[in-house]
């Protein structure tokens, strides 16, 4: 333990240092009750012994030169037993802070996990040698020094300030790897609301890492959230709004969604309430709530979850971020972007009438333009993006050295088992589909596989990423209408259900970059916190937005689009498997005696000398009274 | 070995220019300046004695003869050296604390007043109980004996120290003139007691007490301290302020009254002088004013 922050002093032992008061008072009670001062050899005390007033003043202490250094002799041997050690080397530290969405948690009134997260890593600075160095480490929206080499305490103190919650997860466990396989760092502490059990399911972290625990119980982190938001068009139901709750609690709760509108005036936003309504929440599980014939005539709209005034005051919700949805009336293109190496006549696509389609090239593949939101999905036909899109897409026919491929290509299969009840299977009969060729799929983490064949997967959807993606192995088209009935249905479900919900039309997910023409900046104009932010656009065109909220995108002739971004992680809203416990883990690096310069014999031996030395004087004044001295 | 500094040519000056007086007439062993019991030859005539065969005929008081013819000698008061006994407080009450000084300055009284007796050929015996008693010294020179007998006193062991007086008293065979230098910071019982030994001895006695500065205000004045008994090693924890100063100064004076007062009966000078006190005015004026020295 180190003594003094910045001093690189440390104690082996530090109850030891308990006894340092105990010998004080002793030494102090011993002078009041029996020296309280200087011996002094006088000619008689014949006089003195008569005096009556010699107890008076008995209370005052006034320790003579002897008490000092009887004072000094007594630390030096205490802070012998307490061990106490001069560190030679500085050790390297990383000090991972979790600066995920979960770390907004409100654990008082007015502080953050976060914000505890920092007072105990300056704390835990303050408590370590100064000779110390850190590199400091912020989990979110992606695992990053902060800093390029080490700093001081003192500095990385400061820098501590600095960091602030971000609306992303944390991903701590591959963080936590990925530090220490730079080598770098004797330890590495982490303060994270993360259970190590859940980073680290199969126990290979790091050993020398710590987790000190922020919070005891997780009382006061029930947390409510909107899960997802969405408003279209499905099957049951024209123009619905559907709205996603959940409570992340021990009990059922009753909530109250609220949802406004926005009108846009001179000074901004004005929000008033459109309706409420009062849900029951089961503890973790969603609970849609729908509202029917929603008609989108306002610019924007904010849906409110709160815990119901009903409840007990023990209720809380921990997030507040996630408990606001914001969205703005879909916006999107009903253009649906083609690659492919034909054109949209030779698939047929242009039967499609309630759908427009615009052919696209490998180069327009690789801007950012395909990010934007300019088109409602994209269909790669025989190829692939380069990374998973965070827009609706279909990929069909993946080329065979693609990952999304697990094989080569099969003539003539069969199809085994499907899906049914899956909405891209609606009113179709799959085994009326004749696959002539199949490329057998191999199955993402967020992949369901709606047709199996014989072969393997044949047709995958999922959401990833906010995105519906649609794989399929096998050709759909040319869309030929009735001539081959199977393939048209699934061929028009597809595109249905990747066009149905236009998620990405009235909200993003943060971070969220885009690009438009002319666009200056962007105005946070309503949000938890930070509201009126401004960012300015990179080489007037791009901006990376990375807070929800309701923001406004400036563009030129004082143009403006509104861009709604939300956050929902069931991960990070989910506090009620909390670390709670302090936990180091075994093979921590203790100092060893190569780190370290024992001063115990030092400190034995300066208060030997000290001794010595007070002894030879105490030796002189004595020889000095004795008999036979010649004066 | 030579006399201590304080012993510059001006207080050496000053002192030939004294000498010892008594109150009485002393028996001594020798001539000297000093009247006599013993009659016999001098120039103050004292009476008249028949002739006896043997005596001088040149004593013969002739005129006295003629008138009443018979034959009458002069008898006049011889003048003899006096002896001084000097007798020192060598207990370690007089030693300690050490920065008092007041075995320097009792030696240096004591050697001052042999340098005075030894000018004007009186004897000199210097007592310092536990230590030695020296024989007579007579002559100027034995002045540097009495100075390398009282420089080589060393710190001693406790003593009776009233015993050890009586002892060295004992010694003294003619009454002379005695005098006694000691803090006198004893109990009463044991200063009488040593008193009435002396005067047993017929001496005429004279009493120098000396205090130190740390006798007259201990430890400055004020502050705390574990005062330790340089005799008997007693310890008592004092705590001075002004109020217990005053009180201490109080009882160190009744102390010293009871001794006057026991003294003045006996007829006995007594002079109380401070070891910070300026020895040639000590010597020069405070000791002439007892009549001890002229």
């Amino acid at each position: 333990m180190s003594l003094f922050s910045g001093i690189p002093l440390g104690v082996t032992l530090p109850m030891a240092l308990l006894l340092l008061p105990v010998a004080f008072g002793f030494l102090i009670y011993v002078y009041l009750r029996h020296g309280r001062g200087e011996r002094r050899v006088v000619s008689s005390v014949l006089i003195m012994k008569k005096l009556r007033r010699q107890s008076v003043s008995r209370k005052k202490f006034f320790p003579p030169p002897r008490f000092f250094i009887e004072l000094i002799i007594l630390s030096l041997i205490t802070l012998a037993l307490s061990g106490l050690y001069l560190q030679k080397n500085s050790r390297h530290i990383a000090v991972l802070i979790d600066n995920s969405f979960s770390m907004q948690s409100k654990v008082t009134a007015n502080k953050t996990l976060l914000d505890r997260a920092i007072e105990q890593a300056r704390a835990m600075i303050d408590n370590s040698p100064g000779s110390n160095h850190y590199m400091l480490y912020v989990t979110s929206p992606k695992l990053m020094a902060l800093t390029k080499e080490f700093l001081s305490g003192r500095a990385t103190k400061s820098l501590l300030g600095n960091i602030r919650s971000e609306a992303a997860e944390d991903r701590i466990g591959s963080a936590i790897k990925k530090i220490s396989q730079t080598g770098k760092y004797e330890k590495i502490i982490v303060f994270s609301d993360k259970k190590i059990e859940a980073l680290s399911p199969d126990g290979k972290l790091p050993a020398n890492t710590v987790f000190p625990r922020l919070v005891r119980s997780n009382k006061h982190l029930e947390n409510l959230a909107i899960s997802s938001l969405s408003f279209g068009r499905d099957i049951r139901s024209e123009h619905s709004l559907k709205i996603k709750a959940v409570g992340y609690t021990s009990r059922e709760i009753v909530a109250q969604i609220l949802l406004e509108r926005a009108d846009f005036t001179t000074s901004g936003p004005a929000f008033s309430e459109m309706l409420s309504k009062t849900i029951r929440l089961n503890p973790g599980q969603p609970q849609e709530v729908r509202i029917e014939n929603f008609k989108a005539t306002a610019d924007a709209y904010r849906v409110k979850l709160a815990p119901h005034s009903i409840n007990s005051q023990y209720t809380y919700d921990a997030i507040d971020s996630d408990s606001y949805f914001w969205f703005v009336p879909d916006q999107a293109q009903t253009t649906i972007g083609l690659i492919s190496p034909y054109t949209i006549n030779e698939l047929g696509l242009n039967r499609i009438n309630t759908l427009k389609f615009k052919k696209l090239n490998s180069t327009q593949l690789k801007t950012d333009q395909l990010t934007t939101g300019a088109f409602r999905a994209i269909i790669y036909h025989r190829t692939i993006p380069p990374v998973l899109p965070r827009y609706n897409s279909l990929i069909v026919l993946p080329p065979v050295d693609s990952p999304f491929a697990a094989g080569d290509p099969t003539d003539e299969t069969t199809l085994s088992h499907w899906d049914s009840s899956h909405a891209l299977l609606s009113y179709l009969n799959p085994p009326a589909l004749k696959i002539s060729s199949l490329i057998p799929l191999r199955v993402p983490i967020w992949g369901n596989e709606i047709i199996n064949s014989v072969s393997g997967p044949a047709l995958i959807a999922g959401v990833s990423r906010d995105a519906r993606v649609v794989i399929s192995g096998f050709e759909i088209f040319p869309f030929q209408g009735r001539k081959n009935p199977a393939l048209s249905i699934l061929t028009l479900n597809i595109l249905k259900w990747l066009t149905e919900s236009s998620l990405t039309g009235i909200y993003r997910t943060v971070p969220y970059t885009i690009s438009e023409d002319q666009l200056s900046s962007a105005d946070l104009l309503d949000s938890i916190a930070a509201a009126g932010t401004r960012v300015a656009a990179e080489s007037n065109s791009t901006v990376t937005l990375n807070r929800p909220g309701l923001w406004k995108l400036n563009l030129a002739n004082n143009d403006y689009k509104l861009v709604a971004l939300n956050y929902f992680n069931s991960a990070e809203s989910d506090n009620r498997n909390i670390q709670k416990v302090s936990v180091t883990l075994p093979a921590v690096r203790e100092l060893s005696g190569n780190d370290k310069t024992e001063l115990n014999t030092f400190m034995i031996a300066l208060a030997a000398a000290l001794l010595f030395i007070y002894a030879v004087y105490q030796l002189m004044v004595w020889t000095r009274t004795l008999p036979g001295r010649l004066l | 070995m030579s006399l201590p500094a304080s012993f510059s040519p001006t207080v050496l000056k000053q002192l030939e220019l004294l000498r010892i007086s008594t109150r009485r007439q002393f028996l001594g062993s020798r001539q000297g300046a000093h009247m006599s019991l013993k009659r016999g030859h001098g120039i103050e005539f004292s009476d008249y004695r028949k002739y006896e065969l043997g005596d001088n005929p040149r004593h013969i008081d002739w005129g006295v003869y003629a008138r009443s013819d018979r034959l009458y000698v002069k008898r006049y008061q011889e003048e003899q050296a006096l002896t001084a006994m000097i007798t020192l407080d060598t207990s370690r009450s007089m030693f300690l604390p050490e920065d008092n000084r007041k075995w320097e300055r009792a030696r240096d009284i004591a050697l001052a007043l042999s340098y005075i007796a030894l000018m004007e050929q009186d004897l000199v015996i210097l007592s310092a109980p536990g230590a030695f008693v020296s024989p007579a010294l007579s002559g100027p020179r034995a002045i540097h004996t009495a100075s390398t007998l009282l420089n080589g006193i060393t710190l001693a062991e406790n003593f009776n120290f009233r015993k050890e007086i009586l002892k060295a008293i004992a010694r003294v065979r003619l009454p002379t003139v005695g005098i006694f230098i000691s803090d006198l910071l004893m109990p009463f019982e044991e200063i009488e007691g040593i008193i009435n030994g002396m005067r047993a001895k017929n001496l005429d006695l004279y009493v120098i007490q000396l205090l130190g500065p740390d006798d007259l205000t201990p430890l400055g004045g004020s502050g705390n301290a574990l005062a330790v008994d340089s005799e008997t090693g007693e310890e008592i924890a004092v705590d001075f302020d002004e109020a217990t100063l005053s009180e201490y100064k109080q009882l160190l004076s009744d102390h010293n009254k009871t001794i006057k007062a026991f003294l003045q009966g006996a007829r006995i000078p007594y002079l109380t002088t401070a070891s910070t006190e300026k020895f040639e005015d000590f010597i020069t004026h405070k000791l002439p004013a007892t009549g001890l020295v002229q």
